[in-house]
Order: C-alpha cells, then structure tokens, then sequence
C-alpha cells in the first residue's frame, strides 16, 4: 500500500479522470496479490507495480479505441480550427500568448488546467497523445499496442494536438 | 504551396522523422512566410514540455478510507 500515491499520480494525468485512476491502482493491487507467485523477486516490489499498472492502463486505451473500425468517425466540427481551404480559421487560429510564453509554468494552476483540457479529449485521442508524450512511445508501438492503422495514428495525434492547444490558449494562456 | 493545415500536419510527422525530404522543403517554405503557423510550432513544443512534465505535479493522493477499503478489498480476494 506504501506505492498506492506513487500509482495514483502515475495513473492519474493519463487517464484525467480520478474515478478511473483509482480503479487501475486497485487493480494494480489485486492482479499483484493474485500473482505473488510470479514475482521473483527479480525487479523491485515498485518496479513490479508499475509494470502491472502501466499493462493496465495500455488495456484501459485498447478498450477506447476498440470501438474504432477502420475509419475514424469525422472530427466533430465544434472547433473549426481551418477554413476551407486549409488556412486558419479566425476563431480556431493561434493567438500570441505574450510574456506568459516566455516563463516556464511551474504552477500547480497550470496543472489543474492542462488536466481538464486534457480530459475533454476524446479517449482515443488521449490514448494516443498519453503514450507518444507522455510515455515516449514511437508511432509503430502505438499502433500495434492499440491496433490502430497509421493513418488513424496521424489523425487522432493531430486533432489532439489541436485541442490541446486551443483548450489551453483559452483557459490559460490569454484569460484576463 | 501548402495549406496551414497541411503544414500542421507535416510538423507532427516530422517530429517522428517521417516527413520525405520534398515534403519537409514544402514545409519549411510555408513555414518561413506564415507567422500563424510558427507561432503554433512554437506553442505545441511548451504543450508537448508541459505534458511530459505532468506527472511531476501531479499532487493527488489516497485518503485513509480509500486505502482502508483497497485493503479490505484485497482480503477480501484471499
């Protein structure tokens, strides 16, 4: 139980959602206790956790997308970011963030914010945009964890790159 | 010449080195004359940052109860 933070902090900003964070740290738990026989005690009791938790959070994904068939329903068009011809549109366009660009955002605000941004995601994009920045995965990993084709891959990263950015321009970075 | 959305597609494949060359010349033509698009490079390099440190601020923790009962549970399983 001296690790149950560590998973929940772990857990937590890849999936936004405390409720689902503390599910996987229990099943974390139970699938450890349930295979105590395996653990040899090769890697540490830590190591041996997070391997388990990082495995569920990788299924927790899967389900997201098993849904997917093999094309992506259509970006849903409440954050036009280009027109038609593929320039930025006036709402959807990058806006100068000013001096609060330049400082490094240290704070625990900035945080909470970039959380909730990132849990208006939808799933699929999150588990994409979660394993290439957050956990440093290439794209072939990705698509062979998930069974996604590249193709989606591309799709999913970018509109979530959008989204991210857009959500956080507007609660953060230009807020009065 | 290619669109914004075209460049801002072309940005996050070559991040991962899988723009071809003629495509990473068509990108860095647009982005030498379009200010919107590298501000939006620019914006998704501290987003990507941010992201990668999320971890480390992240602050939340179990309560008492909740171990209580994540223990109850496990005993539960015995």
């Amino acid at each position: 139980m001296q690790y149950s933070d560590q998973l929940l902090r772990y857990a937590l900003p890849r999936v936004n959602d405390k409720a689902t964070a503390k599910d996987l740290v229990q099943e974390t738990f139970l699938a450890a206790w349930r295979n105590l026989d395996q653990f040899r005690g090769e890697i540490s009791e830590k190591n041996w956790l997070f391997t388990i938790l990082k495995n569920k959070i990788i299924d927790h994904f899967r389900k997201a997308v098993n849904r997917l068939t093999d094309s992506l329903p259509p970006a849903t068009g409440d954050e036009p970011y280009f027109d038609e011809n593929g320039h930025w549109a006036a709402s959807g366009s990058p806006k100068d963030w000013g001096a609060q660009y330049q400082n490094p955002v240290e704070t625990r605000e900035f945080y909470e914010v970039l959380g909730r941004c990132k849990s208006r995601l939808k799933n699929i994009q999150n588990a994409v945009f979660t394993m290439k920045y957050m956990d440093g995965l290439e794209s072939e990993q990705i698509c062979k964890e998930l069974n996604i084709t590249p193709s989606n891959y591309w799709v999913l990263l970018h509109r979530a790159k959008l989204q991210l950015r857009s959500c956080l321009e507007k609660n953060w970075f230009t807020e009065e | 010449m290619i669109s914004c959305k075209q460049a801002s597609e072309y940005l996050l494949r070559r991040e991962e080195g899988k723009l071809p060359f003629s495509k990473r010349i068509q990108l860095l033509q647009h982005m030498a004359i379009c200010g919107l698009c590298r501000l939006f490079h620019r914006q998704s390099r501290l987003v990507k940052q941010c992201t990668s440190q999320a971890c480390e601020h992240c602050e939340d923790q179990l309560s008492e109860t909740e171990k209580q009962q994540l223990i109850r549970q496990l005993q539960q399983q015995l």
